[in-house]
C-alpha cells in the first residue's frame, strides 16, 4: 500500500475513534459524581488522550496529502488473507458447539492445504495428533477447554 | 546469605524446576523458528501462567525469554535467517562459518556468548534493581506520573519510521485502558452497552490478538515459505583459550547489551547490532569480520542475551516495561496480582530474590540444553510453515479461552488480530499499544491522585520545591519530544 494512502486511512480511522469517544464522554452517566470529585472528572484523561490523537491524526492526513509517496508495505495476498480470516472466524464460532477436538481437526484439515501444504496423509495425521496432544496437555494442566454444548446434550 | 534462604525455598519446588525446563525447551524451539520470536513465545505461554502458581509462572516466562533470544542464533547460523530480530547480526559471521563447515563451532560460540552475556546482566540486575527501587521509594503519585510520561515518550520516540505513529499507537493503548470500570468511582466507561466490556479489555486477549494473530495473518498475507533444507549440526564449544583471547569484546558487548536493555524503547536487536559494530571497530580479530570470525558471533550473542537482565531493571524496579517483551512479561506478573514497581522490592523481597536466582538458572539451563539439543532443533526447522502457523493459531485460541473460559475473550483476540494486521500494513508499531495498555491505569491513577493531593493544581507537577524529581523528568520528556519532533520535521 502506498504510504500516503495508508496515512490518510489511518488518520480518518483515528478521527472516527476520537469522535466516538468524545460523543460518549458527554453522556449523563459521567456527570453523576457521587460523594467525591477525585481531582478531575472521569472523562478528563480520555479526552486529553483523544485530543492528542486527533492532532496526530490531522498531521498524518496532512502528510498523506502533501508529502512524497512511497511504497512501504509489501503486496498482500488478499484472497488468502480473506480465506484465513473467514475460516478462523468460523472455527471460533464452532468451538462452543462442536467442542475443541472436532472443531480443531476440521480447522486443520481446511487451513493447512489452503496455506500451501498438500500432503493429505500428513495433514490428516497432524490434524488429529495436534488436536489430541493439545487437548490432553491442557487437561493435564487443568486449563479449561471449549466443550461441545451439542455433544454434551446428546450424551448427557 | 540468610536473606537468600527464603528465596531458595521458593525455588526448591518441582513445579518451578519443571517450569524452567519446559520454558527453556519451548523458548529455544520457538526462538529458532524464523519469524516467531520472543514476544510470540511469551504471548503463547501467557495464558497458561494464569492457572499456575506465581513462582513457577515467573520462572517459565524468564526461561522462555532467555532461551528464545538464544534460540534465534540457531537458525541465524544454520539457515542464514535469524530466528528472532535479536540475532540479525549473528548471521553476518555465523552463516559464513556454516558455509566453511564449522556450523557446530559457530553454535558453540553463540551458546557460550549467550550464557556469559546473560549471566553478566543477571548480576547487574541483582545489584542495581534493589538500589533503583530504594531510590524510587521517594516517588509519590506526582513523580510516578512524570516517570510514566517519560517512558511512554521514549518508547514512542524511538519507534521505527515514524514518531507520530509511535505516539498514536501509545495513545491508542492508553485509550484502550480507559474502557471499563473506573477504579476510583466505579462508573463503567466506554463499553457502549457491551456488558462483557464492563471490566475493560483483558490483557491477554489483546496481547495475543495484537502479536500472535496479526503476526500469523501478516506472514500469510506476504508469503508462505517452503520448508528449508538444514544440514544436521551438533554443537561444539570453543576452547577456553580462544574465548579468553576475545574477553574484551565479550565484556564490552555484555555492557552494551545490559545498558541498552535498561533504556526503554530499545531492545535486543539494537544491542546486537551496536555490539557487532563496536567489535568490528575495536575487536582483536576485526579484519576477519564478515568472513566467519567467531568474535562477531560472540559480540552479537552476548549483547542480545545481556539485554534480558538489563530490561528487567526498569520493569521490576519502576514498573516501566521498556519493550514489548517486558510489557508482556509484566502482564504475566499483573495476572498474579503482582504490581511491578516501587513497592515490589519492599513488599515481595523474597519473590524478587527468587526471580533473580531463577534468571541465573534459566541462563545456565539454556546453555546445557542448547548444547545437547542443537541437532534436534535443526530437525524442527524443517517443519513446513503452514503446519507451524496453524498450530500457533490453535494454541493462541485455546490459550486465550483458557484464561477465563469465556469465548468472548477469543472474539476480542480475533478482532485485535485484525486491528494489529491493519496497523502492520500502515506501519504503526505494535509495542507501544501494549505498553500503553499496561501503563494506562497507573498513569491515569497517578495523575488523578496527584491532582487530589495538590488541590487540583497542575503546577505542582512542575514544582522545584515540592516535587523536584517530577520537574526533572518532565523537562527530559519535553526535550525528547522537541528533539523527536525536529527530527521528524526535517526527515525527507
Amino acid at each position: 500500500m502506498k504510504e500516503n494512502k495508508s496515512n490518510i486511512i489511518l488518520g480518518i480511522f483515528t478521527l472516527f475513534i476520537c469522535v466516538l469517544i468524545t460523543w460518549d464522554s458527554y453522556q449523563p452517566k459521567y456527570n453523576e459524581s457521587g460523594l467525591f470529585s477525585y481531582g478531575v472528572s472521569l472523562t478528563f484523561f480520555p479526552l486529553v488522550i483523544v485530543s492528542i490523537m486527533a492532532v496526530l491524526a490531522t498531521i498524518l492526513i496532512i502528510t498523506g496529502v502533501f508529502k512524497a509517496n512511497r511504497e512501504h508495505a509489501s503486496k498482500q495476498n488478499w484472497p488468502l488473507v480473506l480465506k484465513l480470516v473467514s475460516i478462523l472466524f468460523a472455527y471460533i464460532l464452532c468451538l462452543p458447539f462442536l467442542g475443541f477436538i472436532i472443531s480443531s481437526i476440521i480447522f486443520c484439515l481446511l487451513i493447512i492445504p489452503i496455506l500451501g501444504y498438500r500432503n493429505k496423509k500428513i495433514v490428516l495425521l497432524v490434524s488429529i495428533l495436534s488436536s489430541m496432544v493439545i487437548w490432553f496437555a491442557f487437561k493435564l494442566l487443568q486449563i479449561s477447554m471449549p466443550e461441545s454444548a451439542l455433544l454434551n446434550s446428546i450424551w448427557g | 546469605m540468610e536473606y537468600l534462604s527464603p528465596a531458595i525455598l521458593l525455588l526448591w519446588d518441582p513445579y518451578v524446576l519443571l517450569a524452567l525446563l519446559v520454558g527453556t525447551v519451548f523458548g529455544i524451539v520457538v526462538g529458532a523458528l524464523p519469524g516467531l520470536g520472543s514476544v510470540l513465545a511469551i504471548t503463547i505461554a501467557l495464558p497458561f501462567t494464569y492457572s499456575m502458581e506465581t513462582m513457577p509462572s515467573i520462572a517459565l516466562i524468564l526461561a522462555i525469554y532467555c532461551a528464545s533470544i538464544y534460540g534465534g542464533s540457531i537458525s541465524a547460523i544454520l539457515i542464514n535467517t535469524p530466528g528472532t530480530p535479536a540475532s540479525a547480526a549473528t548471521v553476518l559471521d555465523g552463516f559464513p562459518m556454516t558455509q566453511q563447515g564449522k556450523a557446530d563451532l559457530a553454535l558453540g560460540w553463540a551458546t557460550i556468548g549467550s550464557l556469559l552475556g546473560g549471566l553478566f546482566s543477571a548480576v547487574v540486575l541483582m545489584i542495581m534493581a534493589p538500589q533503583l527501587a530504594d531510590f524510587a521509594l521517594r516517588f509519590g503519585a506526582v513523580e510516578t506520573f512524570s516517570l510514566i510520561a517519560l517512558a511512554l515518550t521514549c518508547i514512542a520516540g524511538v519507534s521505527r519510521d515514524s514518531m507520530i505513529k509511535g505516539l498514536l499507537a501509545g495513545c491508542f493503548g492508553l485509550l484502550l485502558a480507559t474502557v471499563g470500570a473506573d477504579t476510583m468511582s466505579g462508573t463503567v466507561r466506554y463499553n457502549f452497552g457491551v456488558f462483557q466490556l464492563s471490566s475493560g479489555f483483558a490483557l491477554i486477549p489483546v496481547v495475543v490478538g495484537i502479536f500472535a494473530f496479526s503476526e500469523v495473518i501478516s506472514r500469510i498475507g506476504e508469503k508462505i515459505g517452503a520448508s528449508v533444507s538444514v544440514d544436521y549440526a551438533g554443537s561444539r564449544l570453543p576452547k577456553l583459550k580462544e574465548v579468553l583471547q576475545r574477553w574484551k569484546t565479550l565484556l564490552r558487548s555484555s555492557i552494551i547489551g545490559t545498558a541498552i536493555g535498561i533504556l526503554p524503547g530499545t531492545g535486543a536487536a539494537t544491542a546486537s547490532f551496536i555490539a557487532y559494530s563496536d567489535a568490528k571497530r575495536f575487536g582483536r580479530y576485526k579484519e576477519n569480520f564478515g568472513k566467519g570470525e567467531p568474535e562477531g558471533v560472540l559480540a552479537s550473542e552476548s549483547a542480545n542475551n545481556a539485554v534480558t537482565g538489563g530490561a528487567l531493571i526498569p520493569t521490576l524496579a519502576l514498573g516501566i516495561p521498556g519493550d514489548p517483551v517486558t510489557a508482556v512479561m509484566m502482564s504475566a506478573l499483573i495476572i498474579h496480582g503482582i504490581t511491578p514497581g516501587v513497592r515490589l522490592f519492599a513488599d515481595q523481597a523474597d519473590l524478587m530474590n527468587a526471580s533473580f536466582i531463577a534468571l541465573f538458572i534459566a541462563n545456565i539451563l539454556f546453555f546445557i540444553i542448547g548444547i545437547l539439543s542443537a541437532k534436534w532443533v535443526a530437525k524442527i526447522l524443517r517443519m513446513p510453515e503452514p503446519i507451524l502457523l496453524t498450530i500457533v493459531m490453535i494454541l493462541s485460541i485455546v490459550g486465550t479461552y483458557g484464561v477465563s473460559g469465556n469465548i468472548f475473550d477469543v472474539y476480542i483476540s480475533f478482532i485485535f488480530g485484525i486491528v494489529g494486521y491493519a496497523f502492520r500494513l500502515t506501519a504503526v508499531p505494535l509495542a507501544p499499544i501494549v505498553i500503553g495498555l499496561v501503563l494506562g491505569p497507573p498513569f491515569e491513577e497517578s495523575l488523578r491522585q496527584g491532582l487530589l493531593i495538590n488541590d487540583g493544581s497542575f503546577l505542582a507537577f512542575f514544582s522545584l520545591v515540592e516535587h523536584p524529581i517530577s520537574l526533572v523528568l518532565i523537562l527530559i520528556t519535553l526535550v525528547i519530544i522537541a528533539v523527536s519532533t525536529f527530527k521528524e520535521l526535517t526527515k525527507k
